[in-house]
């Protein structure tokens, strides 16, 4: 059987003391990393957005979660300096392995600063389009036009040529109608202007266009330029061409 | 609008050329049949049919073909602005829109191409019996209050500043003041009462806009219209 002195019972509770010291300023650390965390997230939200709000968010946490744990590790007299070296080492090494996704992330954060779209917006990028789902510190989050989902590295996204069909309400419609050259010019870009004018989804102001591009020996193209709210743009499309052909077959020009 | 009440639990209701048969199927159920089909509204207790009159859901651009003010001088009209009508379904506090009929279904864009706004479009006429008229008369004073003549071709007007007035002599809105800033450009200010000439002004649908009673358009170096509520 063994003695237990005054000593050992002092020892015991000073680790125990450590012990729990060194729980305590974990919990708290951690409730206050988030806490903190939930604070700067709400804090850059209506001035910044959903998403600069969100990293700003997980920054803030990590950062004061790894304080903490060093101030974990401190109770414990542990060499920090030790650990920081290693962390140095195992840093690079980390940093060779992942080299693409720290630079996916370094990407990410421009993509969030530039904010050429945001989510919701529709826009077109490396010839796919559709509708950014997400952007994340490592990828952009597309679904497609025809339903696909399409995850792309943000470090694509930062050299990419992006259209973003969502910034303005109203987009121009470019068409081009062709006659035959024996028909009559005047009567043609008349009935166009009148066809034009008749549909209810061009707009009254800005004024459309109707010009003249091209006359060849067997063509005269006709390039009509309309005014048109962004979410009409595909029905004026149609609804434009095939009312042209049919006011021209009419006429019997063609 | 005709109503007209069938067995008990049906009504049929005329609207605008169209015919709408509402029959209650059971106590939280009425069955609507038209021409465009068959639809379900989910009510309670006694219903009945009215038709709302209503300005559209865009601002008004309203074009004139031009018009020129000589310095100083002022000048009033009314402007008409189309409303829509609603056809809507009421029982107890409950209304439901049913159908809705809008005249004017072409739209302009006021502002540069990149910043501005969808509006509904409205050519102005001068010559028309003001007092035979369906669409609300919008009581307008425009003022040139520089030293050279200047030219309006159009302005806008946001139906969410407006009153709608019903009144023994048609529909009225509250009065408005432009003034002409140089061509084309002017400010907006909408007023708080309507005009003289209505007859027993009886409020039908109140500012939408709670924070700003006076709106004025301002134009900066660029050209870009900006809004400001005063």
């Amino acid at each position: 059987m063994t003695d237990i002195t005054g000593l050992d019972v002092y020892v015991l509770y000073s680790q125990y003391t450590t012990v729990i010291r060194a729980v305590l300023i974990l919990v708290a650390g951690l409730f206050a990393a988030k806490l903190a965390s939930i604070l700067a997230g709400r804090l850059t939200a209506p001035k910044f957005g959903g998403h600069v709000s969100s990293v700003t968010k997980n920054i803030t946490f990590y950062v004061l979660a790894a304080a903490t744990l060093f101030a974990f590790l401190g109770v414990f007299n542990i060499n920090l300096t030790g650990v920081l070296a290693a962390a140095g080492i195992l840093g690079i090494a980390i940093g060779f392995a992942a080299q693409t996704s720290v630079g996916n992330m370094i990407s990410g954060f421009f993509v969030i600063a530039d904010k050429p779209f945001e989510i919701g917006d529709a826009i077109e990028l490396e010839g796919q389009s559709g509708y950014v789902l997400d952007i994340t510190l490592l990828s952009t989050r597309i679904r497609t036009f025809d339903n696909r989902y399409l995850r792309i590295p943000n470090s694509a996204v930062m050299n990419a040529k992006i259209v973003n069909l969502s910034k303005y309400e109203i987009r121009r419609l470019d068409l081009v109608s062709r006659i035959a050259p024996r028909d009559e010019l005047a009567k043609a870009l008349e009935i166009a202007d009148s066809v034009i004018r008749d549909n209810d989804k061009v707009l009254v102001e800005p004024g459309h266009e109707i010009l003249i591009t091209n006359i060849s020996e067997d063509k005269v193209d006709l390039e009509i330029r309309a005014w048109v709210p962004r979410n009409k743009l595909f029905a004026a499309r149609t609804e434009l061409l095939r009312s042209i052909r049919e006011a021209f077959d009419a006429a019997g020009i063609g | 609008m005709e109503i007209e009440h069938k067995e008990g639990r049906s009504l049929k209701a005329g609207f605008l050329g169209k015919e709408y048969v509402f029959d209650r199927l059971n106590t939280g159920m009425v069955r609507i049949r038209s021409g465009a089909g068959v639809s379900y509204a989910a009510v309670k207790g006694e219903f009945s049919v009215d038709m709302a009159r209503d300005f559209y859901d865009r601002p008004y651009m309203v074009r004139f073909d031009l018009v020129r003010l000589p310095p100083g001088s002022s000048t009033s009209m009314f402007l008409r602005l189309p409303l829509s009508t609603r056809l809507m379904l009421h029982a107890g506090n409950k209304a439901i829109e049913i159908d809705r009929h809008v005249e004017f279904t072409r739209n302009a864009w006021y502002g540069a191409v990149h910043l501005g706004v969808l509006c509904t479009f409205v050519q102005a006429e001068f010559q028309y019996d003001v007092f035979k008229t369906e669409d609300a008369l919008v009581p307008l004073r425009v003022t040139n209050r520089g030293d050279e003549t200047r030219e309006l071709s159009r302005i806008v007007i946001d139906p969410m500043n407006l009153r709608l007035y019903e009144c023994d002599n048609g529909m009225f809105t509250d009065e408005v003041y432009v003034d002409v800033l140089s061509s084309n450009e002017f400010g907006v200010e909408y007023g708080i009462r309507t005009s003289p000439a209505a007859i027993e002004p009886r409020v039908l649908i109140d500012r939408k806009m709670s924070i700003a009673q006076t709106v004025l358009i301002k134009f900066d170096k660029l050209g870009i219209a900006k809004e400001l509520g005063l």
